[in-house]
């Protein structure tokens, strides 16, 4: 993570899942996530996001 | 005397507008300055990978921040060291390496500026022709340090041939 000010860069590793008919759980697919946060009036909102898709 | 109000109000405007303007991000339009100068920033970024050129001007050591991180195509995401022990090991021929296009501010915070481009990444095939082996939209990050505007890092998304 790197902050510049009031700019935060950070990253993490999210894990997309959806619901079948029955209410099972499943991943379908892992990203590498690159966030930015910006700090506006004291209060830290998101900026925007890269996501890369993790290979499996 | 309506017309000297005006005047008064435009000329006050001229001093309180960009002390606010500095304050709230900048969207896309009319940043076209900028956008060349950190265009240029990013080609010789390209250009210090390509080379190897790990200390000096416009090299990796001096044009990204110590904070430096890229997320790889593949999801791995690498420090400053890393990136550049990576790069130092490369073979890089003429001709091939990141070309970089359709440079575009996506925001501006204060000394942060937030960038996407298409870069296509050119490679040798067996009968060692220059060929195209990947294509991204890069998700470019600079920061102004002392006045000059350096390398924050990068995400690396792979995307299909245009």
């Amino acid at each position: 993570m790197a902050v510049y000010g009031d700019i935060a860069l950070a990253t993490d590793h999210t894990i997309f899942k959806v619901a079948d008919a029955s209410g099972n759980l499943s991943v379908t697919s892992e990203a590498r996530v690159l966030r930015m946060f910006v700090k506006e009036n004291g209060k830290w909102r998101p900026a925007g996001a890269a996501l890369v898709r993790i290979a499996q | 005397m309506k017309y000297a109000w005006l005047l008064i109000l435009c000329f006050l405007g001229g001093f309180i507008l960009p002390g606010q303007a500095q304050e709230k991000p900048t969207k896309g339009m009319g940043n076209a300055a900028l956008e060349k100068e950190l265009y240029e920033v990013e080609l010789k970024w390209m250009k210090a990978e390509h080379d190897k050129k790990l200390s000096g001007p416009d090299s990796m050591g001096e044009m990204w921040m110590d904070e430096f991180f890229d997320v790889l195509p593949g999801g791995r995401v690498v420090n400053k060291q890393e990136m550049m022990d990576m790069m130092n090991k490369a073979d890089p021929k003429p001709g091939t390496g990141a070309f970089p296009v359709d440079f575009k501010i996506r925001a501006i915070y204060g000394n942060v500026v937030l960038a996407t481009d298409h870069t296509t990444i050119k490679g040798l095939d067996a009968s060692g022709k220059i060929v195209p082996v990947r294509e991204m939209n890069v998700l470019r990050m600079f920061v102004k340090d002392n006045g000059k505007w350096r390398v924050a890092g990068a995400g690396l998304v792979p995307v299909a041939a245009p």
